[in-house]
């Protein structure tokens, strides 16, 4: 195992600009790491060694000519397979689309290109991103790199456990309801979903019209994922929901800490399944970011106890243009729960959806109200800690919760998340304990839209006194 | 008043017109018994009376960042 595939990606990229480590050093040994360890993780289950190969010794050629593209330049990452790759195979982890191989590069995939980076291949993801488990996929199940009894989590598991792994400084996931950030907190690492709208969607499949939808990085580190966001964020004209705003630099106040911000645990809504664990591990956080000279205060958000009114409000969009693919080719789906709920969505009728868009309006009040004088929300990412890939039920701070029911995994692998995607809020996961058992616990931070850079700010404060990231068993 | 299992039976067979087998439909069941309920919530959530003060007309932040 290559140590400086662990590296900061600030470290290593001065590395290679320098030329003190090549490109095709380093995307050679991720792609050592990717061969030792995937057998018993499956993060990686498309691989294009020669394309990466090719592409890090042009990389290398750049640098010997004197042009350093940034911090990216020559580093292995990757990327879900629902983003598209021109001339490789996207198959959103759904057999229906085995053979699909896309003729276009996603704008992400574009944009990590343009910063230098070599993208070695796909991610594993859960079937049609529309779950968090990752057990279900064309690919097969993905495996915690904590525990390979345990879930990733998802739907951007490949993602986080390769990362976690050291098969890649930084994968890029996306995000409708918590799969950047619930793997994130399952296999102990950084996932932040950015303000919608700062990361172009052009090339993310399915193209849905799902305005909760966004792209943002998985990595090891805050400053890794700071880095990230400086080469991929930018206004795109191919996507409708782009933003043309004014500029942030990620990484550049990073080191400014959180002396004279407000920050709001949120008392509600966030506990009612939480175990003790996950509960005193966010608290001691919130203690940490108190003696960093935050203002950490409690509240209540009362409209949040409405949450499951106001899901139904965006219930059935993604699903409705997988309807026709569930009714025809039923059997091709690997993940009953995801077919019945598209199939179910067919049953949702506009009144209620008006009616649910009003109700999370007045959330959405409550919170910019909140928000005028307070920086940034504390809550659990999740409510436990990543269950068993054999589980039935899983336990919740008051009895079980059965994850094969109706609605039964999205309670305990998206409810404290999604909120943040209907309220279209930056939102992160950052490592801030381990349960009894050894897995990971997250801490998510949420800020005003377009403050994202707060967001990371808040996080890498924290990052430097909480537990941080530390390399999971399958790689010590 | 809660719809019946019949009643969705009968709807689920009106939308799908035979395209689900018995065994998918009885599966499909509490999928769609569930969102009823959902919808029942809605109906008896008091919106009617509300502050237009409260309500979003442009509900999309992206359009304000």
């Amino acid at each position: 195992m290559n140590e400086l595939l662990f590296e900061p990606i600030s470290s290593i990229g001065e590395q290679l600009r320098t030329r003190a480590v090549s490109s095709v050093e380093l995307v050679t040994a991720a792609l050592e790491q990717v061969a030792a360890t995937d057998a018993q993780l499956n993060a990686f289950p498309v691989v294009k060694a020669e394309e990466a190969l090719a592409r890090a010794e042009a990389a290398d050629a750049e640098l010997a000519q004197g042009r350093w593209r940034g911090p990216l330049h020559g580093l292995p990452v990757g990327v879900k397979d629902n983003i598209a790759v021109e001339g490789w195979v996207t198959t959103c982890g759904s057999p229906i689309l085995a053979e699909h191989v896309t003729d276009f590069d996603a704008a992400v995939v574009e944009r990590l290109r343009g910063a230098g980076a070599v993208v070695l291949g796909k991610n594993n993801m859960h079937e049609w991103a529309l779950a968090g488990s990752c057990i279900q996929s064309i690919f097969g199940s993905t495996h915690n790199p904590w525990n390979t009894d345990h879930i990733t989590g998802g739907s951007s598991g490949g993602s986080a456990a390769a990362v976690a792994s050291g098969q890649a400084f930084v994968s890029i996931g996306t995000d409708a309801r918590a799969s950047i950030r619930n793997p994130a907190s399952y296999c102990g690492v950084v996932g932040l979903k950015p303000t919608h709208g700062l990361v172009s969607r052009f090339g993310e499949l399915p193209p849905t019209s799902s305005w909760y939808m966004t792209l943002g990085p998985i990595a090891r580190r805050v400053e890794d994922v700071a880095l990230t966001m400086d080469a991929i964020a930018g206004y795109d004209s191919r996507d409708p929901s782009s933003v043309e705003t004014e500029r942030l630099e990620y990484a550049a106040r990073l080191e400014e800490g959180v002396r004279g911000l407000r920050i709001a645990v949120v008392t509600n809504y966030f506990y009612s399944d939480t175990l003790p664990e996950v509960a005193e591990s966010v608290r001691a956080a919130a203690g940490a970011l108190a003696n960093l000279g935050a203002e950490v205060v409690e509240v209540e958000i009362g409209m949040l106890e409405h949450w499951p009114l106001i899901e139904s409000s965006f219930e059935g969009e993604n699903k409705g243009w997988l309807l026709d693919l569930a009714l025809e080719r039923g059997e091709e789906f690997l993940h009953d729960d995801i077919r019945y709920r598209i199939l179910a969505s067919a049953f949702t009728n506009t009144v209620d959806t008006m009616r649910s868009t009003r109700i999370l309006s007045m959330l959405r009040h409550e919170v910019q109200d909140l928000m005028r004088d307070t920086d940034l929300l504390l809550t659990p990412t999740n409510s436990t800690p990543a269950y068993r890939t054999d589980a039935r039920d899983v336990a919740v701070r008051e009895g079980s919760v059965d994850v094969e029911a109706p609605g039964g995994q999205g309670r305990i692998t998206t409810r404290l998340t999604v909120p943040f995607n209907a309220l279209a809020l930056p939102a992160i996961s950052v490592p801030c304990g381990f349960s009894a058992e050894g897995l990971p616990i997250g801490l998510q931070l949420v800020g005003r839209a377009f403050e994202d850079d707060l967001v990371l700010r808040a996080a890498r404060a924290y990052e430097q006194v909480g537990p941080g990231y530390q390399r999971p068993p399958v790689v010590r | 008043m809660p719809a019946s299992d019949d009643l969705i039976r009968q709807l689920i067979e009106a939308r799908f017109a035979g395209k689900l087998s018995p065994e998918e439909v009885e599966t499909l069941l509490p999928y769609v018994r569930r969102g009823q309920a959902t919808s029942e919530r809605l109906a008896a959530f008091p919106l009617e009376g509300l502050d237009p003060r409260q309500v979003a007309y442009i509900s999309d932040k992206r359009l304000t960042p």
